[in-house]
């Protein structure tokens, strides 16, 4: 165990091909990701946690049931849709970094969605109305609203970013592990470990654990302590 | 300026509390203070919400100045600058005090210099000046209530609706509201609703008072005949 | 405005994604010639002659073989004979050749409570462990080695089941490892043994010139006829590639720990 420890930190700090491929293609993947999720997740869970329509409640229930979607789950049915003799087999991205962004993106899209119309249900009413009374127009009145929410819209997005930073099983399914590729951190780890060599599979976990740490570290101290 | 808002025919159903507001001639205008009085659930806050042009009635028109306006309208937004609406629960934005209670005149393009001294003189006004800076997170449920009203009544509104402003408040800082209210309306009497659950302010403000109950007007008194109308009022709310 | 939100959003979507969406050519291997180093080894040379890139995605044989019946790769390097000739014969798979061969090894712990290394042949080895009901791990994974173990099964004229029999489900390395965690035998082809040598403690039981254990390797190009969309041109020239002598060379003169894993044997 000494020795698998020297030498993930040998590796750290050499910043071996290898080492480095897997975390940069994690972060570009996952932020990526996380991106386009946020895009359409931030708006649709404003949406339902403020919005008047009939199905509200059944929606909310939908996306908080689907923010533990199993991964692998997401892996199998993107993976019968981008083979060849699936659906959308023509786009060719089966094992590509393409096909690991599209499966992440689904994984955050409910988990961004969820936390933001969890933390507008109560705010959005308030705000919005308080910006109108104040006679802000509509512009004014979002803009006012989402500086509001900045914090439940960051807290979900990190949420988001721990989780599809640390899956595994989409990568390995979409992505193939393909050296210098598709193959981040997470996967990388999987297959050091059945390889048995342990020194690369403990450099990136480090990395994992500390990028993740940081992200619930800084979430944490951004959030007023008192209420 | 407005100087007077009726409610012709409104009807609004509110369905998760399964009640309907029905009202049909009542007048606001600027001659007095005009106070709604009715137990919880009788419509006083739904009325002000319908007149502060947030909300929509299902029937009915509300007519400024003779105009019939709809939420939804143009002219609506142009007028709902010139409306303060002080809610139950107020909302104050995650910024400090002073932001706060300049967030209207801002909104309104006000130049700097005027939202500092009109800003400066509503908190001294309501003796919070020492707040200016502080967090609204960190306010008590009074100072908080406080700072709702000072940013209402700052932007010198036409129309302020106030929706149990005294509640959480102490008696001194209601006086001193009160008198706020009063050098308002000696300034520019401006149109003037509020709602209350008991009488004893109205009767201080010689207001008109406008009795409901489960959704209905039920009885009015203006200003002057107050007397009178104390034992009739006093046996709807108990009933 | 709200009616182009949408398509707005899928085209930057598909702009971004697509970035990603590779010219390489596709690689579905067994994972003892990826595991061991071999393709690492032999593939460079090919990618800088050619410039084509080649992506690896290491899976066991039947996967491999279901990829290429999906089309989902451009070509596959395998261990499965009678499976190959059959994804041929179909016409999913076009201009297989064989590139190498080696052999299985059965390996089990110190000491050999089965006695395996006393067993005439490697069907009586495994007639010898299923009476002792010693811990034997298998692939479960339908891969080449999977198929070969079974087949073996068959042939001694068993059916391995019961609390003794364990399937991993996993690739050739972390089955190894697991089978090692548990002092049990497990059968594997000879590279990932070799490879894998000095981290394990279990050791090599059966006799190198049993032909039940060869283990030949085959290449094979997916059919552009089923499968239009492969790069059947650049999947031939890495198949030409593996079988030129300067290849055929090189997996010859492939060495882990001093050991040879491979042996070439496309040219006569």
């Amino acid at each position: 165990m000494a020795n698998e420890l020297k030498g993930a930190f040998e590796i750290i700090f050499s910043l071996e091909r290898e080492f480095l491929s897997a975390v940069g293609l994690s972060l570009k993947v996952s932020l990526i990701a996380l991106f386009l999720a946020a895009i359409i997740a931030i708006p649709f869970g404003i949406w339902v946690g403020t919005g008047k329509f009939k199905h509200r409640e059944l929606t909310s229930a939908i996306l908080n049931t689907a923010m533990s979607f199993p991964t692998v789950v997401i892996g199998l049915l993107l993976y019968s849709f981008f083979s060849r003799k699936g659906p959308m087999g023509n786009l060719g991205i089966l094992f590509t970094p393409a096909a690991m962004i599209t499966g992440q993106c689904i994984l955050a899209f409910p988990i961004i969605a969820a936390l933001v119309a969890a933390g507008t249900r109560n705010l959005g009413d308030r705000a919005i109305l308080a910006a109108r009374a104040l006679g802000a127009g509509n512009i004014k009145s979002i803009l006012l609203f989402l500086k509001e929410s900045r914090l439940i819209v960051l807290a979900s997005l990190s949420a988001a970013f721990g989780r599809i930073f640390s899956e595994v099983g989409i990568s390995m399914m979409l992505g193939g592990n393909i050296r210098f590729y598709t193959r981040n951190i997470t996967t990388a780890i999987a297959l050091e470990t059945s390889k048995g060599a342990f020194s690369l599979g403990i450099a990136l976990g480090m990395v994992l654990m500390v990028i993740a740490f940081t992200i619930n570290a800084s979430v944490y101290y951004l959030q007023p302590k008192k209420i | 300026m407005i100087s007077s808002i009726t409610i012709e025919k409104v009807r609004k159903g509110y369905y998760p509390a399964g009640f309907t507001l029905v009202i049909d001639g009542i007048e606001f205008d600027r001659q007095s203070v005009h106070t709604l009085v009715g137990p919880n659930g009788s419509g006083k806050t739904s009325l002000l919400g319908l007149i502060a042009l947030v909300d929509k009635p299902n029937h009915g028109k509300i007519l400024f100045d003779e105009e019939s306006i709809s939420p939804n309208d143009k002219a609506a937004t142009r007028l709902r600058r010139k409306i303060g609406f002080i809610m139950q629960n107020p909302y104050l934005f995650d910024m400090n005090v002073y932001e706060n209670v300049a967030l209207g005149l801002k909104i309104r393009r006000k130049r700097r210099g005027e939202i500092i001294s009109r800003v400066e003189g509503i908190l001294a006004a309501l003796k919070i000046e020492h707040l200016a800076r502080q967090r609204v997170k960190c306010l008590s449920r009074g100072e908080y209530q406080k700072v709702a009203i000072a940013q209402v009544l700052v932007m010198e509104p036409e129309v302020i609706l106030m929706d149990e402003p005294l509640a959480n408040i102490d008696t001194e800082s209601a006086l001193a509201i009160e008198d706020i209210v009063k050098n308002i309306r000696r300034k520019y009497s401006p149109i003037i609703i509020t709602t209350a659950h008991s009488l004893s302010q109205a009767y201080r403000m010689r207001s008109n008072i406008i009795l409901l109950k489960e959704g209905r007007r039920v009885h009015f008194a203006s200003g002057r005949a107050h007397t009178n109308f104390e034992m009739k009022s006093q046996e709807v709310i108990n009933d | 405005m709200r009616k182009q939100v949408f398509p707005a959003l899928c085209l930057v979507f598909f702009a971004a994604t697509s970035a990603f969406a590779g010219e390489a050519l596709k690689l579905a291997t067994t994972t003892s010639t990826y595991e061991t180093g071999l393709l690492d080894y032999i593939l460079p040379p090919f990618q800088e002659k050619y410039g084509v890139e080649v992506h690896i995605i290491s899976v066991g044989t039947g996967k491999a073989i279901k990829l290429a019946e999906n089309g989902d790769v451009d070509l596959i390097l395998v261990h499965a004979k009678e499976a190959e000739e059959k994804l041929v014969k179909d016409g999913c798979g076009k201009a297989r050749r064989g590139i190498m061969y080696n052999n299985f090894v059965i390996l089990g712990p110190g000491g050999d409570p089965a006695r395996v290394s006393k067993s005439k042949d490697v069907k009586d080895a495994l007639r010898n462990i299923a009476r002792m009901k010693h811990v034997f791990v298998s692939r479960g994974d339908d891969s080449g080695t999977d198929k070969k173990e079974k087949s073996l099964w068959r042939k001694a004229g068993l059916e391995p089941c019961g609390g003794w029999y364990l399937e991993t489900g996993q690739g050739m390395s972390a089955t190894l490892r697991i089978a090692d965690e548990k002092n049990a035998y497990v059968m594997l082809d000879r590279a990932t043994y070799l490879f894998n040598k000095d981290k394990i403690r279990l050791s090599p039981l059966t006799q190198d010139n049993d032909r039940d254990l060869f283990n030949p390797y085959g290449v094979i190009a997916v059919n552009p006829e089923k499968n239009p969309h492969v790069k059947y041109k650049s999947a031939v020239a890495l198949i030409e590639w593996l079988v030129s002598p300067e290849c055929q060379g090189m997996i010859d003169t492939y060495r882990v720990n001093g050991k040879q894993l491979f042996f070439a044997d496309a040219i006569e």
